[in-house]
């Protein structure tokens, strides 16, 4: 997946664009939380599996295991936000369903092809932390950015500030902010290296 | 609301692309050729189909609806494995399941077909909404690319071209299909 011109790297900007099915939906602090588990939980057991699972078994075997476990710790998560919070689940159950699906967690499924990818079990776990922060720290700030407040109850929201973004128009407009600033800063970064 | 209606919703105020933010990558986004793009609405629509039937015939009785994504893992490798099966019987090389370039589609047809499964019930529906979700992201992705095509030749400020870009575009037309949304589907029942 090319999301850039290629003069930053793909890796980070391209992950958080698969991500965007999430982000987009994300507009509470509690959706967003729920979002962001949801997808570590997926992404952690496609990770785990395709990277334990025996090489002999081949890369297509291996994805169908790894996505099937994704899925199962979807099934899950689902089953116990609906014990958490039967309102969250009804409004949110589709997204935590979509992440299986999501880039990330469909890229974690696929078998490390070298030694060296499999050393960076660790670096992916990050990663996967760091996607789900992102993905609640979105809800928060939309919510912030919506109503004014941000409120940790699922419904509780109230008031209105700019609520184009509780809107998927809102997420987007956020991504693209987001990604203007982490070209300016990788290349500031560069700037100053050289 | 008429089939007709239901095509207009879903290219527009229900479109996939934007209300299930799934935005295209790169300049291939919104190619389609004729062979694909009827691949792709019959895989949308098949995919709605099995999905809408089993969630609503075999999950939802038995109170097992937590297990929609395991569902339709399986139904995707089932679908896979037919697909291959045919390609092979014909001659033709299959891609693997693991290939990177497959995954978008995947994303997309789920998202489909959980857009349309829970909201019809009947066959023809589900059928004709499947397809005519697709057909909204194929039709969705074109503008947009349509729209980049156009920004190459403009000033855009070296941090915005590229990613950024292409989801403010996605924003705008968002607002855009939103405010047909408000205005006009919102009041119809469907």
């Amino acid at each position: 997946m090319t999301i850039d011109d290629g003069r930053v790297p793909a890796g980070p900007l391209a992950s958080i664009a698969g991500l965007a099915p999430l982000l987009v939906f994300s507009n509470s602090l509690s959706l967003g939380v729920a979002l962001g588990i949801a997808f570590f939980l997926a992404y952690s057991a496609a990770g785990a599996m395709a990277l334990l699972l025996p090489a002999r078994l081949g890369r297509p075997a291996v994805f169908a295991f790894s996505l099937t476990g994704a899925a199962v710790v979807a099934s899950l998560t689902a089953s116990a936000l609906r014990l958490f919070d039967p309102f969250l689940f009804e409004a949110a159950y589709g997204r935590v369903f979509l992440s299986v699906f999501t880039l990330p967690v469909l890229r974690a499924c696929v078998m490390p092809e070298t030694v060296s990818d499999r050393e960076r079990a660790i670096e992916s776990l990050l990663w996967g932390v760091g996607y789900a922060f992102l993905t609640a720290v979105t809800g928060a700030v939309r919510q912030f950015l919506a109503t004014g407040a941000v409120s940790t109850r699922f419904g509780a929201e109230h008031g209105s500030l700019l609520p184009i973004f509780a809107q998927p128009a809102g997420a987007f407009i956020l991504i693209a902010l987001a990604a203007a600033a982490f070209k300016v800063v990788i290349k500031a970064v560069r700037g100053s290296e050289s | 609301m008429s089939v007709i209606g239901l095509v207009f919703y879903l290219t527009l105020g229900g479109n996939v692309m934007v209300q299930w933010g799934l935005i295209p990558s790169g300049k291939k986004g919104g190619a389609f050729s004729a062979s694909s793009l009827v691949a792709f609405l019959a895989a949308a629509a098949l995919a709605s189909l099995a999905h809408g039937l089993a969630f609503r015939y075999l999950l939802s009785p038995w109170g097992l609806e937590s297990l929609a994504p395991i569902l339709f893992s399986a139904l995707l490798f089932g679908a896979f494995a037919a697909l291959k099966a045919l390609r092979t019987a014909l001659g033709k090389p299959s891609r693997p399941l693991h290939d990177e370039g497959l995954f978008p589609t995947t994303l997309v047809l789920y998202a489909v077909a959980l857009s349309i499964g829970s909201r019809f019930s009947s066959t023809w529906l589900l059928l004709v909404g499947g397809a005519a979700a697709a057909l909204g992201y194929v039709a969705a992705t074109g503008f947009l690319e349509a729209i980049m095509e156009r920004l190459e030749l403009e000033r855009v400020p070296e941090p915005f071209r590229g990613a950024p870009l292409r989801f403010l575009s996605a924003a705008l037309m968002a607002l855009a299909f939103a405010g047909v949304d408000a205005g006009f589907f919102s009041r119809l029942s469907i």
